[in-house]
């Protein structure tokens, strides 16, 4: 069935593109960045890269089977948002998101597509990134931070500050 | 029937990675002893999950999508302002 028409006019007057020719998400379902992710709060201790990619690349690629009178609107793009009407994240995970988009590293973001009810994410297997191929490209821009789980929260470890800047230096 | 559609996404927004240990985070930082602590960290973490992978649509996001040799869409992701949690078929309908 065809996107009707009021829609279709609506959402061309937005975007300049067909509906069901578009690849879209809804604005109102967006998730928690890690709506898919598994609860590690079992783990004592962390350390966060955040790197500001500014002009590299990050690529990611899949396969996907559909019905041969598919439309790009039965395509549903998984949207994953911290502070844009995003779901709130577990509790394991909530002051790790908060302090990475509190330093940039965390924006809306695409998690993966939907199609039939069948969820395909965006994982390691299928993902390539300049700061995988070439990390010492991303000395100076990227950031190291050590958090403890005290049981309840991850708090940030100031005393390694220095420290994991100065190893953060090193690349081949 | 079905066919084979290909996804690729490229980006250059942020990324941000977690590596996860249970052990002490002193011990971690003084075993390093190589040439990229990144791919020590990599090694050494006994859990490691992205939290971004540089697929912001606040940078610049392409999605691609081709049938075989047909390119069906080459853009961004747009936004739709339909009801909360609609399906496409839903959101077809509730313009009815």
């Amino acid at each position: 069935m065809p996107a009707p028409k009021k829609f279709d006019n609506s959402f061309f007057d937005d975007h300049g593109e067909v509906y069901d020719e578009a690849l879209s998400f809804n604005d109102w379902a967006r998730l928690s960045p890690d709506h898919y992710m598994q609860d590690r709060s079992k783990y004592t201790y962390c350390i966060a890269r955040n790197v500001d990619l500014d002009g590299y690349g990050a690529i990611a690629e899949f396969n996907l089977e559909v019905s041969n009178d598919f439309k790009m609107s039965d395509l549903q793009v998984l949207m994953g948002d911290f502070d844009g009407g995003g779901a709130t994240p577990q509790k394991w995970a909530h002051d790790l998101i908060s302090s990475f988009y509190n330093q940039g590293g965390v924006e809306a973001e695409v998690l993966g597509v939907k199609y039939d009810d069948s969820v395909h994410l965006i994982t390691s297997e299928i993902y390539d990134s300049d700061l995988i191929r070439e990390p010492h490209t991303f000395i100076g821009t990227t950031n190291y931070t050590a958090y403890n789980h005290n049981g309840e929260e991850w708090e940030d470890i100031e005393e390694v500050y220095d420290r994991l800047c100065e190893l953060g230096e090193t690349e081949d | 029937m079905t066919k084979t559609i290909n996804i690729k996404l490229t980006g250059n927004s942020s990324i941000s990675q977690v590596f996860f240990f249970d052990r002490n985070i002193g011990d971690i930082l003084n075993n390093f002893d190589g040439d990229s602590f990144s791919g020590y960290l990599l090694k050494a973490a006994a859990d490691a999950e992205y939290f971004a992978r540089g697929f912001s649509d606040a940078g610049d996001l392409n999605v691609e999508v081709s049938d075989g040799d047909n390119v069906l869409y080459s853009g961004t992701v747009l936004v739709d302002e339909a009801e909360q949690d609609a399906s496409p078929e839903e959101v077809r309908q509730q313009f009815f």
